[in-house]
């Protein structure tokens, strides 16, 4: 059985498959950023820089949103990191999203950000789109 | 113009909204349930008001007074999600829903019950409007629906 992460934003939470997750960084092993971008931070990877970006619950990119932890998922030429309050691996092994399209037009040219969702009883989930995502976030969000 | 229905019958929803009433064919809809957690739809148009969970589907949506223009409130105690069968040729997993402000009512039409009026709400996602029992409900445009909700795959 596939694991998630779940992802809460504000009042929201997301669910992210772990298989898409290359770690979590908490807010003070990142370098911050205080130049005023989009970017909030950067995992240092030898002479690479990550960046990271903060998401308010409706997924628009906003650095002064509250966040203290950040997932890096693969993205090109990148890692990418999205941050939000909380981000745990849920220990659920009976998680199975079904197929979900969101309506509307993409966000970017790399698709929806999220591809499934899950419904647990009365509580419903969506689950994150990683490819969307990373090319939301630097499309979007630039990496300076 | 009026256009009178063909000489057949057809089983037909009134989906009573906060703007004027739905006319859809039953045998488009899925299942009519009550409104439970509508969780936020990021980066989704914004007649789409949400997304709901149902039969571990994830369904999107759609609040059709806002799609077409008129002014939308939210559903009270009495609302309902009408839950659409996905589009044919499409996935099977992309149903979509209308909001419900009261219990959609049945309606069996023949040609000698339904008449085409102009429709009061101009819109390209209104195909038709009808004077069902002295009440004026509208027909949704599908085909330019489809697309709207779904344009990768149309």
């Amino acid at each position: 059985m596939a694991q998630f992460l779940r992802l809460t934003v504000g009042e929201s939470s997301f669910l992210l498959p772990g298989s898409a997750s290359l770690g979590i960084e908490k807010k003070d092993k990142l370098l911050i950023n205080s130049a005023g971008s989009n970017v909030i931070g950067w995992k240092q990877d030898g002479n690479n820089k990550w960046p990271a970006y903060a998401i308010d619950n409706m997924w628009n990119i906003d650095p002064t949103a509250p966040w203290d932890r950040v997932v890096y998922i693969p993205a090109s030429p990148f890692p990418v990191g999205i941050g939000a309050d909380s981000i745990e691996m849920l220990s659920d092994t009976d998680i199975e999203p079904a197929p979900f399209t969101p309506v509307g037009e993409a966000p970017s040219r790399y698709g929806h950000l999220f591809g499934a969702a899950w419904v647990d009883s009365d509580k419903t989930y969506l689950v994150i789109n990683p490819s969307g995502v990373a090319g939301y976030l630097l499309t979007i969000g630039g990496s300076a | 113009m009026s256009t009178a229905v063909a000489n057949q019958s057809v089983h037909v929803l009134e989906i009573p909204t906060s703007g004027v009433p739905l006319i859809l064919p039953s045998a488009v809809v899925a299942e009519i349930v009550n409104i439970g957690e509508i969780i936020s739809a990021p980066q989704m148009p914004s007649w789409c008001i949400g997304v709901a969970g149902w039969r571990h589907h994830g369904v999107s949506i759609i609040s059709f007074e806002a799609l077409t223009g008129q002014a939308a409130t939210a559903p009270g105690s009495r609302g309902k999600l009408v839950i659409l069968f996905p589009f044919p040729g499409q996935s099977r997993h992309q149903f979509f829903g209308f909001v419900s402000t009261a219990e959609p009512q049945p309606h069996m039409l023949t040609s000698n019950e339904a008449i085409g009026v102009d429709s009061p709400v101009a819109s390209p996602y209104i195909a038709a409007a009808m004077n069902i029992n002295g009440a004026i409900g509208v027909v949704p445009n599908f085909d330019n629906l489809r697309p709207a909700l779904f344009p990768a795959a149309s």
